[in-house]
């Protein structure tokens, strides 16, 4: 019986269509400016790529900040649960989940039966978040995937202050015309991004498995100085950023189960 | 009729008619006549009440003072002097919608954001001529220093004494007569400004007063425990301004035997139809004032608020023969002052009496006092196997809450204890 799992992020919006354990489809789009239009469209070509239709999907659940413009879901779980056994079903040593998305980072604690035992979550900023990250990108006029090229290069950091990510943006504006290099102000950023996830990770204790989720998670420079700062080995999926749906998913299989008897 | 209210006060001079002593005592009829509707008598009676202070401290025919919360009001209702409470004036302005007046004007005479928004909401509302000012500003120092900063402040402002009761944290053998001293200096300079003389049969009057008081809100805790109390924490919580203004107040005594016998007798007659209930809560610190739907949005989700760290009763009984021995008692026995580890007793206590599935700390912007020590209260509290939450928000400006983040947090911390 198919089921799936929608994460409509602030970024990106994710389905992952699964039956009886295995990923018929998982599918990442732009959420845009309308979150129920683009958890439509993804759920429209997750339906094309697995061959299924509409009806054919016996439980939806749907996650993520819009997980209330979802109308065909028939439950709404938050992307805390999600992560958490989205990344527990990848890994069952899996204690702790960071997930940096876009417009919200946390860390969700486990326990031995991959169920959520703590979390924290950033407070109302976007300070430390993909936003931040993509904010900062726009301003150094490159794309993440040269800013993670770049960090390894710096051989200073260059200190980026402000914590909101509009002054941040104007500070970076700044050191550029100062004649900063260019990897060493993203040695910068990412410093910033890794202190305010240090300081969360630490709120709720590292124990296990590190596992990182979300689309920052695809930034191989954040996850190093993380794992660096952290002292600890990071475990990143091979599409961390489906990993909240792919815990939806699940979820609607465990929940269609029940449904079931 | 509150929507009306609410409207009104919304507009731009809305505010205007918190001065005129008359709007008071409309207000009064209205309730006496069964106007306004309240879920319990003992509310209506508090709000009766609570409009007749109000109008006599607009009146300006009587000396009055601003309190801040834990200031011992048994000396003030003894002497007959009302208590304004800044705190509640501005939890006050947030539930009608108008304290972005106040915080705004706060602001632009450089009270940071970083400040209280009780203490910024009632400063603006000072400084805007809505609240009334004071013969003497009087503070305890415990539990919050702002206030303690803010009054001394604005006594400087306003050319007004400022009386400071100095609580010792750490609590040693002369405590007791160090506090004892305190409250006999407060008096004398109380009687200097106002020109009344306290006399000790209604100091007693006033400490009896404080013990009936004492005794009706442990049985009003009582009887929350039973699984059908209909008192909602967001009722619990309106009681506040009793709590905080009127200890020592025979109106108070009269307001909290009155809802021990409503709630008795609803509980008696199953008044209140037992709603599938999944989890217990313990709320820690004061919930949001402005518009919101926290505590409803819980109990939609079959999560109930059963008891508030603030409601609870943590001073002994009171002695009327040696009445200022029992406020000093009262002042040193406060359960978040002192040792962390008091506090954290205290909770530990609650949820069992409670019988809690989990503890919820709302963290008010700028409140160092409830926020200071959450790492080692959720330490205790996993200990227990007691899950904990910390919503950060602010309880008086709304532009520090987040709706839809509240209830990701909320909803994650249900499917944690589900």
């Amino acid at each position: 019986m198919p089921v799936a799992g929608v994460d409509i992020g602030s970024l990106s919006t994710e389905v992952v269509i699964l039956e009886k354990g295995k990923i018929l489809a998982g599918i990442i789009v732009s959420t845009g400016a309308n979150s129920k239009v683009a958890a439509e469209k993804a759920m429209q070509m997750a339906l094309e790529k697995s061959g299924l239709a509409r009806d054919n999907l016996q439980y939806i659940i749907a996650t993520g900040y819009g997980r209330v413009s979802a109308p065909f879901a028939h439950e709404k779980v938050t992307e805390i649960t999600c992560h958490g056994r989205g990344a527990f079903s990848l890994d069952s040593g899996v204690r702790t989940v960071i997930d940096i998305g876009g417009q919200d980072s946390k860390v969700i604690r486990l326990n031995s039966r991959g169920k959520v035992v703590d979390f924290v979550m950033n407070e109302k900023c976007a300070a430390g978040t993909g936003r931040f990250l993509e904010v900062m990108a726009h301003a150094l006029e490159m794309d993440l995937a040269e800013m993670s090229r770049l960090a390894p290069l710096a051989r200073k950091t260059v200190t980026i202050s402000s914590m909101c990510t509009v002054f941040a943006e104007s500070e970076v504006v700044s050191l550029i015309a100062e004649g900063y290099p260019r990897e060493e102000i993203v040695k910068g950023i990412i410093t910033s991004i890794v202190e305010r996830t240090v300081s969360m990770a630490n709120r709720v204790g590292v124990e296990g498995t590190l596992m990182m989720t979300g689309g920052v998670a695809k930034n191989a420079a954040i996850v190093k100085a993380l794992q660096e700062s952290l002292g600890i080995k990071i475990t990143v999926p091979q599409e961390p950023q489906v990993v909240g749906a792919l815990g939806a998913a699940l979820l609607a299989e465990e929940g269609l189960e029940k449904k079931e008897g | 009729m509150l929507d009306l209210i609410k409207k009104y006060m919304a507009r731009e001079k809305g505010p205007d008619m918190l001065r005129r002593p008359a709007i008071y005592s409309l207000g009064q009829a209205m309730v006496r006549y069964n106007l306004l509707k309240f879920p319990y008598r003992a509310t209506a009676m508090m709000v009766e009440y609570g409009l007749e202070q109000t109008k006599k401290v607009y009146n300006r025919r009587l000396p009055f003072v601003w309190t801040s919360a834990f200031f011992p009001t048994e000396l003030l209702h003894a002497m007959g002097i009302p208590a304004f409470s800044p705190e509640i004036a501005a939890a006050l302005a947030a539930s009608l919608g108008f304290q972005g007046n106040f915080l705004r004007e706060a602001e632009s005479r450089w009270w940071g954001r970083d400040n209280c928004s009780f203490h910024r909401c009632a400063i603006g509302g000072l400084f805007s001529h809505y609240y009334p000012l004071p013969s003497a500003f009087c503070a305890s120092s415990h539990l919050c220093e702002g206030a303690v900063l803010m009054f001394g402040s604005l006594a400087r402002v306003y050319h007004r004494p400022f009386m400071l009761l100095d609580v010792p944290v750490e609590q040693e053998d002369d405590s007791l007569n160090y506090v004892i001293g305190q409250l006999k200096q407060i008096i004398s300079s109380l009687e200097e400004i106002t020109g009344i003389t306290l006399q000790n049969g209604k100091l007693q009057e006033a400490v009896a007063n404080a013990e009936g008081t004492r005794r009706a809100m442990q049985e009003i805790n009582e009887l929350r425990r039973h699984p059908y109390s209909p008192l909602t924490s967001r009722e619990a919580f309106s009681y506040l301004y009793l709590n905080f203004t009127g200890l020592g107040s025979r109106a108070m005594l009269r307001v909290y035997e009155t809802l021990a016998r409503e709630l008795e007798e609803r509980i008696r007659e199953k008044k209140t139809p037992e709603k599938p209930l999944r989890f217990k809560l313990l709320w820690l610190h004061l919930p949001p004032f402005y518009r919101n739907n926290i505590l409803e949005y819980l109990e939609e989700k079959g999560a109930r608020v059963v008891f508030e760290e603030f409601n609870h009763v943590y001073w002994g009984a009171m002695d009327v023969s040696r009445p200022l021995e029992s406020i000093a008692g009262r002042m040193l026995s406060h359960f978040s002052y002192g040792h962390i580890s008091r506090r954290i007793e205290i909770i530990k206590e609650l949820a069992a009496d409670y019988n809690v599935d989990g503890v919820i700390h709302f963290s008010h912007w700028g409140c160092r006092q409830s926020c200071g020590s959450l790492r080692m209260i959720r330490d205790s509290l996993q200990k227990e196997g007691l899950p904990f939450l910390v919503l950060d928000g602010d309880c008086i400006d709304n532009r520090n809450y987040a709706p839809g983040q509240v209830q990701t947090r909320i909803d994650g911390f249900l499917e944690m204890l589900a």
